[in-house]
């Protein structure tokens, strides 16, 4: 099924835990380049950044000659030619990406990520092009697509995309069944992600599934956020104004708003309680990622504190809770520390951290920076302090 | 992650010691989970909460609390978030030195935030610089340059970057370096230029003289974007001597060649790449539409030029991946 070379793929599993044990000293440097030697992969995979390079490159090839060929189709263009231009290079990357993954073992190598997104698109924009589907037939035309070319080459966006795609498409068939199913589509939307969850964590523990287990990680995640996307207060409340015709008013209340309420704030702390109970770091990180969502919600109903007091508070709370933690956990309690572990790779974070930080504050002393002042500024390097 | 039952299998194999297994398989009974990037990642968003909250609330009530009061309050937390870091901080070394734990990175983060706020409100409120704005900005500039290598934090050391290029008026920052900087503008472009290039000029130097060998990389990756986009800006703008900022980017581009090369930096050899095409399809494209005025066939020419030299690129680039992963 899946198009990549199964053993080289299994052989893979085997460098990364071969890797993580010696970054850890568990294993010597000449233990694992023997092992490596034995279990060997052959893929092409690049560097990261030359798999940017490449993908950006083959962007730009597939986008110039669909250009090329569309100049030539120009005399008589309308909607339906393009679209059958699209479908036609949709299919055409497909080829290429087989052939690709099958001759030149390309894996993970950017041209193969490009080809299986420009696929996707060209059929699907296509399609689009030719005839006016309605929203639930793209849903599931992008749903079937999207788990096909999952199953076939193992892709994590992909994985997102046909969650999400399922999802949506059962929500608009069912809000059709009338009132009722309008009123509890968020129930089914909790139930069904709470299927696709237990299933993806139950099927990355079986020896089959081995290959898919990197992208049933992307699957729990969307599962777990499209979940509480369902019941969150907030969007429960918008979506319903639009789907039951209400005029537009915010603070309309809605039925049984006690219990969104209550799931509103109480999911994400059940996602980091069972995370913790667990130790599994994909629903831990995801609830803690939701909280922010439960702040929002609440102050967009209720203005508890002015927002600057509250940013002062929170601020303060969450430098409390990582010191505490910090100190905490500086000798491992319940299979948890603070510390970093030997398979992180710090040095490329760090980096990525500080530039982070460089961009989101930076903006604070840029008012001081008036147009007037940049002229003297550049030369003023020596003569800041002499003129003064 | 860890499964002993692989290594089991590769002991069996003879790959691996007796001595190696048994380190496997403590460490897989003691398995640990590591908070270290969500404890960071708290300490991050708490640090931008309480020092975008304390902006706000100066800014609301400027007028109705003293003055004093407020500044007092930012120099508080300002000067105990020092006081920590000092005590806590391991002694100064120009090598790398690793700080004790996150919570004193942020808390020194914190403490620079608050400075630069504290020099901000000093220059608003009493005018302390007069009329010489760049002065509100060079202080806070040196102040942060000099905690960045006391401390030996790369965070600081970019926000020291990003000061310095506001105070030549340049935004330097990923997002902003093109949405916030007007490169329709000659000043702008020389500015963007020399910052460029002292910029790299101090990597070359600290990697030379092992002055925090290690903040070279964050010196560099600075000076490189800001100096080819300013040299792009530059062919753009100045059309009659576009030519010959083409030339001076295509020596910049060969100096990072030769540096990438000799690092072994797949990151330069790939933004340099990028720039470089870039710079040579408008020196195309300006040939096809204003030299010789092709309309319909100059765009498809286009496409073939753009078709053939990104397939052109992508070959070059594998080459050299594998130049790279060879010589490892």
């Amino acid at each position: 099924m899946i198009a990549y070379n199964n053993g080289w793929l299994d052989n893979l599993l085997v460098h990364d835990e071969l890797k993580e044990a010696a970054a850890e000293n568990d294993i010597s440097e000449e233990e694992k380049c023997a092992a490596l030697k034995a279990y060997p992969a052959g893929f092409y995979t690049p560097n990261l950044f030359i798999r940017i390079g490449l993908f950006v490159l083959t962007i730009i090839i597939v986008g110039f000659s669909f250009g090329l060929v569309s100049l030539m189709a120009l005399s008589n263009a309308n909607e339906t030619t393009f679209g059958a231009i699209s479908v036609f290079f949709g299919v055409v990357c497909y080829n290429i990406l087989e052939l690709m993954v099958q001759q030149k073992n390309h894996y993970k190598s950017g041209v193969d990520d490009a080809l299986l997104c420009m696929a996707g698109v060209g059929t699907i924009g296509g399609i689009n092009l030719i005839s006016n589907i309605v929203f639930t037939t793209n849903c599931l035309l992008i749903f079937l697509l999207a788990s096909y070319l999952l199953c076939r080459f193992v892709n994590a966006l992909m994985a997102i995309i046909s969650v999400v795609a399922f999802l949506l498409l059962v929500f608009f068939t069912y809000i059709n069944f009338g009132y009722t199913a309008k009123a509890t589509a968020p129930f089914l939307l909790l139930l069904l992600a709470a299927v696709i969850y237990f299933g993806a964590k139950y099927l990355s523990t079986q020896i089959v599934f081995r290959l898919y287990k990197p992208v049933f990680v992307f699957v729990e995640i969307t599962a777990l956020v499209c979940g509480y996307a369902g019941l969150n207060y907030f969007i429960v409340n918008q979506t319903a104004n639009s789907l039951f015709g209400f005029t537009i008013q915010a603070s309309r209340p809605l039925a049984f708003a006690w219990l969104f309420w209550i799931l509103t704030i109480l999911l994400p702390l059940v996602y980091i309680f069972r995370g913790v109970q667990k130790n599994d770091a994909v629903i831990l990180r995801v609830g803690v990622i939701l909280i922010p969502a439960i702040v929002f919600t609440i102050r967009n109903y209720y203005a508890v504190l002015p927002i600057e007091m509250a940013m002062v508070i929170g601020g303060i709370v969450m430098i409390g809770i990582g010191y505490g933690l910090i100190r905490y956990l500086a000798q491992p309690k319940f299979g948890f520390t603070s510390a970093a572990l030997a398979n992180i790779n710090k040095t490329g974070n760090i980096h990525v951290e500080a530039l982070i930080i460089a961009e989101t504050f930076s903006g604070a002393q840029q008012p001081t920076s008036s147009d007037t002042n940049f002229g003297g500024g550049s030369l003023g390097g020596g003569g800041a302090t002499g003129d003064f | 992650m860890m499964d002993s039952t692989l290594f089991t299998k590769l002991h069996a194999g003879g790959f691996i010691s007796d001595a190696s297994l048994e380190k496997i398989r403590m460490r897989a009974a003691n398995q640990l989970f590591s908070l270290y990037w969500e404890l960071r990642a708290i300490l991050y968003i708490g640090v931008l909460l309480l020092s975008g909250g304390i902006g706000i609330l100066i800014y609301k009530n400027i007028d109705s609390i003293g003055h004093t009061a407020i500044l007092l309050f930012i120099a508080l937390i300002s000067a105990g978030s020092f006081a920590y870091c000092f005590k806590k901080s391991p002694a100064f070394s120009f090598q790398k030195v690793w700080p004790l734990n996150s919570f004193s990175d942020y808390i020194l983060l914190l403490g620079c935030l608050t400075f630069i706020s504290f020099v901000g409100f000093l220059q608003f409120q009493y005018q302390v610089f007069g009329n010489r704005l760049g002065l509100a900005l060079f202080i806070p500039m040196v102040v942060l340059f000099l905690i960045a290598y006391y401390f030996d934090n790369l965070a600081i050391l970019s926000l020291a970057i990003t000061n310095l290029a506001a105070w030549a008026g340049i935004a330097i920052t990923p997002a902003k370096i093109l949405a916030d900087n007007n490169f329709d503008n000659g000043s702008i472009i020389f500015t963007g230029l020399l910052l460029g290039i002292v910029l790299i000029a101090i990597g070359i130097l600290t990697k030379q003289k092992k002055l925090k060998a290690h903040f070279e990389f964050t010196y560099t990756n600075f000076g490189t974007n800001i100096s080819f986009i300013s040299c792009l800006a530059a062919m753009m703008h100045f059309e009659s001597s576009y030519l010959l900022w083409f030339v001076l980017l295509a020596g910049i581009s060969y100096y990072f060649y030769v540096k990438a090369v000799k690092d072994k930096s797949f990151y330069f050899l790939l933004i340099m790449s990028l720039y470089a095409y870039v710079g040579v399809s408008y020196i195309i494209i300006r040939f096809l539409f204003y030299a010789i005025e092709g309309d319909i066939g100059g765009l498809a020419i286009a496409c073939l030029y753009f078709i053939s030299s990104a397939i052109w690129l992508i070959l070059c680039l594998i080459k050299i991946n594998k130049k790279f992963y060879d010589s490892i």
